[in-house]
């Protein structure tokens, strides 16, 4: 079965602030902002494996993101190298929070939260970006598992998790053996302890083709345009929106 | 003298995602973002204060520390946040296992709110990676001793440079 996938992992913030005195007004309009694009295949800026659900979280649900979870085609998701995670508490309710990290789970994924307590708090209608494009989070037997906890008020509250990242079987492409041990990485995370780099070039798996190029652009645009005016004006009206969007494209 | 903000922070992914066998190819092309659109003010969906910079980390485990009271926006006013709203970091390294550490990590005055009220919490963010937190509805509350984050250089080879936002309500 062959496989393709692309993917683009977008942060932004765009804003203007504006200051105003008895002269006059001054603001500054910016755009801080990262793209990166993902072509299909494993190592750096390359991914072959994305997983999406909605999950209601009412206690504890613990994401195993080597060998449990079926993608939306319903093949086992191995991941051995996460590149990106997106997640998002859908309450709209104050204090319905979530917890996203190890959390003292089994086998606890450690890298981006680093300590096995380590955890990000996502409030209602927050987000958590982590992308990390060129290294990755490496991933192994003893650490491919992440929780999300409730720590709400309302009883559930639903949280849309993404993940991108390479597949793999923890056993390095020119292993010969059959052993089903899964404590070999692949990864080339030498040097520093909290390196978390894994790269690998070759593909272990025998299905899929693609050899794919990467493009990784990277736009830090405008560094500010400053305008300045007579006004004084100082008013904006701007109706405070969140919309969230899970779209279907055609291309 | 007054202030004024608009400020959208939108995160997510964009995908094309393909599995063809003898028959027929299918294809699941989606886009999932959250966009979060502030307007001026305190509350919930509110912001008035925004942060913009650019670290610059030296090898060796250099530290930065960001006092969201103290720092002092472009109009040279000090921040003085009380709450906030949205975070994004940038690490504009390129170099493998250059990464930085983002949290609090145990300094002084800890904002550990984001990273779960762990005084030694921290994200580490690759070369390339983004890290983006938002919380529009109930923020993170800034008080005199829960105000800074650090950034700690963790890389390997080079310096490395960090972008950074920080939205949140005086």
């Amino acid at each position: 079965m062959a496989t393709s996938l692309t993917a683009k992992v977008k942060g932004e913030v765009n804003f203007s602030y504006g200051k105003t005195d008895t002269l006059a007004e001054v603001a500054e309009t910016l755009l801080v902002s990262n793209v990166q694009s993902y072509t299909f295949g494993l190592g750096s800026s390359k991914a072959d494996v994305i997983y999406r659900r909605r999950y209601t979280v009412t206690g504890n649900t613990d994401i195993t993101v080597y060998g449990t979870l079926t993608d939306i085609f319903g093949d086992t998701v191995n991941t051995e190298v996460l590149r990106g995670i997106f997640l998002h508490n859908r309450s709209s309710t104050a204090g319905d929070n979530i917890y996203v990290g190890p959390l003292s789970c089994s086998n606890p994924l450690l890298f981006p939260w680093v300590d096995a307590n380590g955890k990000n708090l996502v409030g209602p209608g927050g987000t958590l970006l982590l992308d990390n494009p060129l290294d990755g989070y490496a991933i192994e037997d003893n650490a491919d598992t992440f929780r999300i906890q409730y720590q709400g008020t309302s009883g559930s509250i639903d949280v849309d998790l993404l993940f991108l990242g390479n597949s793999g079987d923890f056993v390095s492409s020119s292993s010969t053996s059959s052993s089903s041990s899964k404590s070999v990485s692949s990864s080339s995370s030498s040097v520093s302890s909290e390196s978390s780099s894994s790269s690998r070039s070759a593909s272990t798996s025998s299905s899929s083709t693609i050899q794919v190029s990467m493009s990784s652009s990277s736009s830090r645009s405008s560094m500010s345009s400053q305008s300045s005016s007579s006004t004084s004006s100082s008013t904006v009206v701007a109706s405070g929106s969140s919309s969230s969007s899970t779209s279907s494209e055609t291309t | 003298m007054s202030n004024t903000l608009e400020c959208t922070n939108s995160c997510g992914l964009k995908w094309a995602f393909e599995k063809a066998d003898e028959i027929g190819v299918a294809r699941d092309a989606r886009t999932a973002k959250q966009a979060t659109v502030y307007e001026q003010g305190t509350g919930a969906g509110k912001a008035n204060v925004i942060y913009r910079a650019q670290i610059h980390l030296t090898l060796g485990y250099s530290v930065v520390d960001l006092n969201l009271k103290t720092l002092l926006d472009i109009y040279a006013d000090a921040m003085g946040s009380t709450s906030v709203k949205a975070i994004f970091f940038q690490n504009r390294a390129t170099g493998a296992g250059d990464n930085v550490r983002i949290g609090p990590q145990g300094c002084a005055n800890p904002l550990s709110a984001p990273w779960g009220s762990v005084a030694a919490g921290y994200n580490l963010l690759g070369p390339g990676g983004i890290l983006d937190i938002n919380n529009p509805i109930d923020g993170y509350a800034v008080t005199a001793t829960a105000k800074t984050i650090r950034v700690q250089h963790s890389g390997i080879t080079y310096p490395i440079d960090v972008d950074f936002a920080v939205l949140g309500v005086r």
